[in-house]
């Protein structure tokens, strides 16, 4: 499968899209545990044909309150004591192959996780795949 | 509605994840977590392969289901002990190598191939896969040594402006290989991922 990440693809400055600056944030942290998990995680996403090994395990969820098609990428999937990573993606229009990944955050057991992301990707969701 | 994004330049993110590792200063603290973000897709894998869950796995393992989810979930650091019992559990012989780089990796869908010919030979699937390994290698190095030794030949034929033909060079299957070489190459197999440290070995 491909992987494409927006809006970082239109941003103009390179390297300063909020998915980049996500990443890199991540990366940054000690120890980088997270950011690992999350590149091996796409990496064997890149080398399957499909998402539904994943969504069988439960790592890859859609999310059934929305009424747009926007799935949740959890990494890991249960909670974790140095918090997880949440991807909100859609597929490509015409190409199942494709995802296109809209916001990312890191969710920690110890805050109430708010929906401002979730709505981020709803938003760039009818930007992009609509 | 915004840009196309169909006419924009699609750049994936491995490819920006990979940009990132590259200019990372110290490499050293993400390979060190490398193996087992490996490990634990790939074992989560290997019992969804398996039709387990992870209470069945637990049993398999003679631990509790709540060490397996802290352990898929990266809330807990497994010791030799458990990568050893999960190796088994999953039907696999435990395997180690510090030879990351080199390790040689059947992808998970081959291995059922693998066995069969292995099996066919009379040979442990791990023989037989260091047989074919050796075999690669010293093809390769052979094709490297005709390679050069054409390459000498054409230059000295330059030099000399003396005509040069085909059975000037050594065919392939005439030159004797030195046993010795190339080194015996650790192997730790039955993983669908290159590079991890540990491996669940066949």
């Amino acid at each position: 499968m491909h992987i494409i990440y927006y809006p970082d693809l239109i941003d103009k400055e390179e390297g300063n899209g909020p998915i980049i600056k996500f990443f890199k944030k991540l990366k940054d942290e000690r120890p980088p545990a997270l950011w690992v998990l999350v590149k091996t995680t796409l990496e064997k996403v890149e080398k399957s044909s499909n998402l539904d090994d994943l969504e069988r395990q439960g790592w890859v969820e859609r999310m059934p309150y929305l009424k747009t098609s926007i799935y949740e990428f959890k990494i890991p999937p249960k909670k974790r004591k140095e918090g997880v990573v949440r991807l909100y993606f859609a597929y490509k229009k015409n190409d199942p192959n494709t995802i296109i990944i809209l916001s990312a955050e890191k969710k920690h057991g110890k805050i109430k996780a708010d929906n401002e992301k979730v709505k981020q990707a709803e938003q760039r969701f009818k930007e992009v795949c609509l | 509605m915004k840009e196309n994004i169909h006419e924009l330049k699609e750049e994936s993110v491995l490819e920006m994840l990979e940009k990132q590792y590259q200019e990372t200063d110290d490499k050293n603290a993400l390979d060190y977590w490398e193996p087992i973000s490996k490990i634990i897709l790939e074992s989560i894998e290997l019992r969804d392969a398996k039709n387990m869950s992870q209470t069945d796995l637990a049993v398999a393992m003679n631990t509790k289901q709540s060490v397996i989810s802290r352990f898929e979930n990266m809330g807990r650091l497994p010791n030799y002990d458990f990568i050893a019992r999960l190796s088994l559990a999953l039907s696999h012989s435990p395997g180690m190598t510090l030879y990351g780089d080199y390790m040689a990796v059947v992808p998970l869908e081959k291995q059922g191939f693998i066995k069969e010919l292995a099996d066919k030979e009379n040979i442990s699937t791990k023989k037989y896969v260091q047989a074919i390994l050796d075999q690669g290698i010293t093809l390769r190095r052979n094709i490297c040594e005709d390679t050069q030794r054409r390459d000498a030949n054409t230059t000295l034929e330059t030099m000399l402006n003396l005509d040069f033909t085909e059975d000037d060079v050594i065919p392939l299957q005439r030159i004797k290989t030195n046993e010795s070489y190339p080194p015996k190459v650790t192997l730790a197999l039955a993983t669908p991922y290159q590079g991890s440290g540990f491996s669940l070995a066949s």
